[in-house]
Order: structure tokens, then C-alpha cells, then sequence
């Protein structure tokens, strides 16, 4: 008997646009929200709406995301009937190429869904904060008798330009589809979350494989080509919170989001199976000094706080020595602020370290801060 | 190599009195984020020993809880493993449920695992120690039996009820006795013993044929007095032995100390627990955190001094704690002060607003209770 639903979760872009936090490691492997990295979220969000088989598409710096999958014991999805796959490019009989679209990247790996014979093929991103139970999702999918089903949310129309957007009838069903409109005639923007009965989703890519002038994007080519086909395509509308993470400016204020309005994510919910499942990092107890101050914060477990903190999120084994002041910042894993530094509207990567005499601000925009 | 199996002993009694009514001490919760017998047993796990049995005594449920179904200390999940080793049949007859009879019981150890080497520690007295090159000592001295101890000078009031050894001039023990807090310069036995497999067995007969109430403890005096050779191996560095309510509330706030800190915690010698996939700890904007250990998950918006704080803790604006400690999903509500006190989990206090013990009679507040 085949799987009822396989997500497939696309890993491999770089993320240009967080610059130097992305020089080493692939954009859903960033850090985020004082001890997850992005990945944590659509994985977490699978394990709890109860979607046991993941193949995880990786291509840029693929080692070390492939390494942090695993087999997905992180999330729980490595249990007997789960199956966490990660699925970089390969060399096959017809040769090797690398992932040349989204849409591309699952029909390359379409052996490995008819393998599992699935009913519903999810598609999901690694770019994006959210909670969400993607089974109420497939209910509106299966009740709607639809061949495509679209996660949408109201964005601005002032930043609707930057989304996949969809005009929609009174029974929700998709008219119109433009990838990053010019000049936008709705809000419904995509979160880039599909549901596909999986035939659908089969021949259309194997179409789209063929066309030499296609891009092989499920927004540019797959979505419109479906629409064309007076496929039945249903836009699902979220109405929880969800940012996309691809700038620091959105990744610093989806970090302050956390702080500043608790209820947005509920991280602190007490229900099992609303918790975001992460990295265990046997890291020592957190310890706030004598010297130090902590307020409006986020501190993880293995932090030494010595001096002041405010309106911050403070990953693990970070060192913020006596006498060092943080304001507004996300400082990431073992970065450590010396004695004296101050550090205002900025992300501090990774394992760097701010020198006492250090003065940074980044005022009106964030400014990222490396070794 | 010689094949070493590691026995966590949990038989040898300590009492915290009321923290551990429900409770072995192995399984209390300690610095707000572990539970004392992930101290052997990361010893045992950074020593390179992957297989542990944990003889259990009593409240079994508690253990089980705490161990899951995880392999946070393991190396090789196949390979190796924690084994529970019960003695269902004298639960409830206290003089005969000892370490002895539990591995009567258990002789699977010596049938089926069949290591060359047996390493029996405890979870009441915490310290860090690598026992390879303990082991490697028990080997080259040939001897029957090596007792890690440690002289301290304060044996008045540490390691009271403890054992105390005697020591040759060649560095043999010659004997082992109950510190009864006469003298402060002692050297006392850390009840961590190596001993080789057949000579465990033949300690087990020894007790058999001398007494059915014999500990393992009283089996290796009796042997000292065969004239055994048993060695001393020195542990220098931290250790603390837990034998009460106030040591466990004086030895947790002592490692708030740096200088206790650094010596438990190295970054060559990682302790391992379960993780809760708990948030990082969330500061509110009247939060007033001065030398404290303050775990994941915890929500803080009141002041805390000289204290420690478990997951999921709430502390409400207005309150104050000092020089406590609370246990996990307690909250302590507006306004309330807490000095001196341990609260154990799932506490709500929210009535009382005043709850002062002092440094020699801390308050204990019960499981659940509501104040």
C-alpha cells in the first residue's frame, strides 16, 4: 500500500539575499529565534500534522543540511513508518544535472515518489517562520474534490509585487495566478505550499520536463500550465503567522516578532504537538551574572550573560562579557561580545567575536556582523 | 581491549528528605536542566563505556520516565545501551533490596554481556571523572578492587553517613568506615568501585555465604578485611556529595560560583540530558536577573537573585526569589516573595505571598500544591 502523503521539501537555494550568513551553509539551515534554524519549522509543522515520510531537496552547500536531516530523528520523523530522506542531485543512467527549478527538483526525484506511491505529494519550502497543521489543509483539498491546492495569505498590496498572486472566485477557486506581479490586482499572496494529487503533479512535471523554454518553476510554469488545463486549483487561506525569511531585515524582525508579540508563534504553548523540535545542543546551563541586566529578551540554554541585554535574541553559547551592551540584535551561536562593544540593530553571525572597542549600529537598517 | 560494562548504582541510600519521597535522587532534577544521573552516566558515555545497567532500587517510574525510550548517552544505539536492572521480588522488604540482590537477579550481566570489567558508580556524589585511565591503574596494580576516593577537609558536615576509608602506606585501603563527622581532614570513598568480573562474582558469594543483608558496600569491607587488594585511585577536582535537603540546595547554588562551574563543567567533558524541545527562556520588560541559572522554556518578568530556574518556569512582574530553587512547570504569581525555599514541579503559588526559610532550615513546597 502506497504512503496517503509524502512532503517534499525544497533545501537548496543559497539565499543570496541574507549575504554572509549564507556564505557557508544553505539559507534554510540559517539560525533563527535563539536556538532553531528555519528548517525546524515546515519539518516540525510535518511531525505535527502527523506526515511521517519527508524527502528533503538539497543543492547548495548540501553537506551540512544533508548532515542536520539526518534521518529526521531531530523532528521524530525516523519512527516505523517514517522516512526522512535527504535527496541532494545525483548521478543517474541518463547522467547528472543539477536542480534546475523547483519543479525541476521533484521531477528529478520522481522515482523516489513513485517508490512510495502517494496519494498527495506536499511541497513545501525552507524559507519560511510558521506553524501550521497542513491535515486541515488536505481536508479542504479532499473536501473541494481539487487537483491543486495553494496555502495563500493577505499580504500588503504594497508588498504583494514581491509574492506569487492569485485572483480567486467565491469558492475559492484560483482564476488567475502572476508570479511577482508588477503591478498586483490582489492581496492573496502564495506561501509556496501545495498540495498535489500526486497523478496531477506526475504528468505535469513530466510535460514541463520537456519543454526546453519552460523554467521549470511551479510558480512561473507548473501553476499557470494547470490553470491553462482548467485543472481544479483551490487557494487555501492561512490566517496564523507566517513571514518569509529572506532578507536580514524580515529574518531580524521575525527574530523580534518572537519577543514582541508572544502569542504570533506561541512557542511557549504547552501542547506536545505545537512545539517547534530542534537540535538538542548539551550545552551547560544558561547563567545570568551578578554584572548583567536582561530585558525583552530571548536567552538559550548554554549563554553567559555578564552584561546588559535588551530587546535581544541570544543564542546558545553566546558570551556577553561584563561591561558589553546589546540592544535590538539577534547575536547567533557561540558569538561572544567583549567587554565594552556595543551592538545595536544588528545580527551577529556565528562564532564571531565583537572586540570591546566596537561601536556597531545599524540604525534605520540591520547590518550583519561576521568574523 | 578489555570489555568494560558500567553499572549506575542507585541502592546506595541518600535522602533529600521530603524532594525525594516520590522520587530517587538519581531522577531529582538539578540545576534546572538535568537530572543527577545524567552525571555517571556522561561519565560513563565520555569514557568510551556504552554499556550501562542502573540498578534501581525503588520508584522505578520515575527512572523509566526520565530515561524514555532515548539514546542521549550512547555511542552506538545498537551496541550499546542502559539497561534496567530491577529486583521486582524485594521491592517492599527494604533489608533485603540491595545492590546484591539486584544483581543476583540480573546475572545476565555476567552471562550475556560478559565484560571483562565492571565500573559501579553512583548518582548521589557528582563528579566529573574520565574513568579510562582509572581502569587502566586497576589493571597495571593488579588489583581485586579499586575504590575512587577523594580527601577533603570538611568532614564534619560533608559526606556525613558517607564512607570514610583508611589508606596504607603503599596506597591500599585498609579500611572502610561510616563517617560519622568526628574529623574534617578525611579521605573518603566516592562508592565508585572497578572491579573485575569474576571478582565481583566472588564478592557476590562472599556476601551470600556472610549475610543476605549485605550491600555490596558491606561486601567490600568484609573483603578489605580478607586482606583484598584493594586500591585507592584519587579523584581531585570537583565533588560533592548530596546526603540532604540543605546540601542540595548549597551545592546547587555553590557551582553558581565560576570557579565551581568551570571545574563540572569543560567543554571536553559535555554532560548529556533528555531534551524537552523547549523555547529559550523569554525575559519580560521588569525582569531582574542577577546570578542565576535560568532554564529553557521558562518565562521571567519578576526579579530572581542568587537562584535556579527549571523549564517552563513562570515568574510574574512583582515577584521576588532569592537564593531558591524551582523545579519545573511551577509559576510563582504577581507579587509573591520566595527566599530560601525549593519548590518542587507543577507548584502554582499565587495566595501566599511570602515564603521565607532560611539558609539552614530551607523551605520545601510539595509537588503540585497549590499556595
Amino acid at each position: 500500500m502506497g504512503k496517503e502523503i509524502v512532503a517534499m521539501l525544497l533545501a537548496g537555494g543559497k539565499g543570496t539575499r541574507l549575504e554572509a550568513l549564507t556564505r557557508k551553509i544553505a539559507k534554510p539551515a540559517v539560525s533563527f529565534g535563539g536556538k532553531y534554524r528555519i528548517i525546524d519549522f515546515p519539518l516540525s509543522n510535518c511531525a505535527n500534522s502527523r506526515i511521517d515520510t519527508v524527502g528533503v531537496l538539497t543543492q547548495y552547500e548540501s553537506v551540512f543540511l544533508n548532515t542536520y536531516v539526518g534521518n529526521g530523528e531531530k523532528w521524530g520523523l525516523n519512527g516505523v513508518h517514517s522516512l526522512t530522506a535527504s535527496l541532494p542531485p545525483r548521478q543517474t543512467e541518463e547522467g547528472a544535472a543539477w536542480y534546475k527549478g523547483t519543479a525541476d527538483a521533484i521531477y528529478q526525484n520522481i522515482d523516489f515518489l513513485d517508490s512510495l506511491q502517494p496519494e498527495f505529494v506536499l511541497i513545501l519550502s525552507g524559507d519560511h517562520i510558521y506553524k501550521m497543521d497542513y491535515q486541515l489543509m488536505l481536508d479542504a483539498h479532499k473536501a473541494n474534490n481539487a487537483d491543486l491546492t495553494v496555502a495563500v495569505i493577505d499580504v500588503p498590496l504594497k508588498e504583494a509585487s514581491r509574492f506569487g498572486i492569485m485572483s480567486v472566485n467565491e469558492e475559492m477557486l484560483i482564476t488567475k495566478f502572476t508570479e511577482k506581479p508588477s503591478k498586483p490586482t490582489s492581496t492573496l499572496a502564495s506561501m509556496g505550499i501545495y498540495f498535489f494529487n500526486y497523478k496531477v503533479l506526475k504528468s505535469a512535471l513530466t510535460l514541463d520536463a520537456k519543454d526546453e523554454s519552460s523554467e521549470h518553476d511551479f510558480g512561473k510554469n507548473i501553476i499557470p500550465y494547470l490553470l491553462g488545463k482548467k485543472k481544479k486549483l483551490l487557494a487555501y487561506r492561512f490566517e496564523g503567522y507566517w513571514k518569509d525569511v529572506g532578507t536580514l531585515a524580515s529574518l531580524w524582525s521575525a527574530n523580534m516578532d518572537l519577543i514582541d508579540d508572544e502569542d504570533a508563534l506561541d512557542l511557549y504553548s504547552t501542547s506536545d504537538d505545537l512545539k517547534i523540535f530542534s537540535e538538542d545542543t548539551h550545552s551547560v546551563p544558561q547563567y545570568v551574572g551578578r554584572t548583567a541586566s536582561v530585558t525583552k529578551s530571548m536567552v538559550n540554554q548554554g549563554a553567559i550573560v555578564l552584561g546588559t541585554v535588551d530587546h535581544s535574541v541570544i543564542f546558545n553559547e553566546v558570551l556577553i562579557e561584563e561591561g558589553a551592551h546589546v540592544v535590538d540584535s539577534v547575536i547567533m551561536p557561540g558569538a561572544v561580545i567583549k567587554g565594552g562593544a556595543y551592538v545595536r540593530m544588528a545580527i551577529v553571525a556565528s562564532d564571531t567575536t565583537i572586540n570591546g572597542d566596537r561601536r556597531i549600529d545599524g540604525q534605520d537598517n540591520i547590518v550583519l556582523v561576521t568574523n | 581491549m578489555k570489555k568494560v560494562m558500567g553499572l549506575c548504582n542507585l541502592h546506595s541510600l541518600s535522602s533529600l528528605n521530603d524532594l525525594t519521597n516520590s522520587r530517587p535522587i538519581a531522577s531529582t532534577s538539578f540545576l534546572g536542566r538535568y537530572a543527577f544521573i545524567d552525571f555517571p552516566l556522561s561519565n560513563f558515555s565520555n569514557s568510551g563505556i556504552d554499556e550501562v545497567g542502573i540498578l534501581v532500587k525503588n520508584h522505578p517510574r520515575s527512572i523509566l520516565k526520565h530515561l524514555g525510550s532515548t539514546n542521549v548517552w550512547n555511542t552506538n544505539t545498537k551496541l550499546g545501551y542502559e539497561a534496567i536492572m530491577y529486583n521486582e521480588r524485594y521491592s517492599h522488604a527494604p533489608s533485603y533490596n540491595h545492590d546484591i540482590n539486584n544483581i543476583i537477579a540480573n546475572d545476565w550481566i555476567f552471562y550475556n554481556a560478559k565484560p571483562d570489567v565492571f565500573v559501579i558508580a553512583p548518582a548521589h556524589i557528582l563528579y566529573p571523572i574520565d574513568f579510562r585511565p582509572v581502569i587502566a591503574a586497576h589493571e597495571n596494580g593488579k588489583a581485586a578492587i579499586t575504590i575512587i576516593y577523594a580527601s577533603i577537609n570538611d568532614g564534619k558536615t560533608q559526606f556525613v553517613d558517607g564512607d570514610q576509608i583508611g589508606l596504607d602506606a603503599s596506597g591500599r585501603i585498609n579500611e572502610l568506615t561510616s563517617n560519622k563527622g568526628a574529623k574534617d581532614d578525611i579521605d573518603v570513598s566516592l562508592e565508585t568501585y572497578i572491579i573485575n568480573s569474576s571478582q565481583l562474582q566472588d564478592l557476590i558469594s562472599i556476601a551470600r555465604k556472610t549475610s543476605s543483608f549485605y550491600s555490596l558496600r558491606d561486601a567490600v569491607a568484609h573483603a578489605i578485611g580478607l586482606g583484598w587488594n584493594v586500591a585507592g585511585y584519587k579523584h581531585t577536582g570537583y565533588v560533592r556529595h548530596f546526603g540532604s535537603l540543605q546540601h542540595y540546595r548549597k551545592h546547587s547554588l555553590d557551582l553558581l560560583r565560576y570557579d565551581n562551574r568551570k571545574e563540572l563543567f569543560t567543554d571536553v567533558w559535555p554532560i548529556y540530558t533528555v531534551t524537552h524541545d523547549t523555547p529559550p527562556a523569554k525575559y519580560g520588560p521588569e525582569a531582574q536577573v542577577k546570578n542565576c541559572f535560568i532554564a529553557n522554556g521558562s518565562r521571567i518578568n519578576g526579579k530572581v537573585f542568587n537562584s535556579i530556574i527549571s523549564r517552563n518556569v513562570v515568574i510574574e512582574e512583582g515577584a521576588v526569589i532569592k537564593n531558591s530553587i524551582i523545579f519545573t512547570d511551577t509559576k510563582i504569581g504577581k507579587n509573591v516573595h520566595i527566599s530560601n525555599a525549593v519548590i518542587d514541579k507543577y507548584v502554582r503559588v499565587e495566595a501566599v505571598k511570602d515564603i521565607a526559610g532560611t539558609e539552614e532550615e530551607p523551605i520545601y513546597v510539595k509537588q503540585g500544591d497549590r499556595l
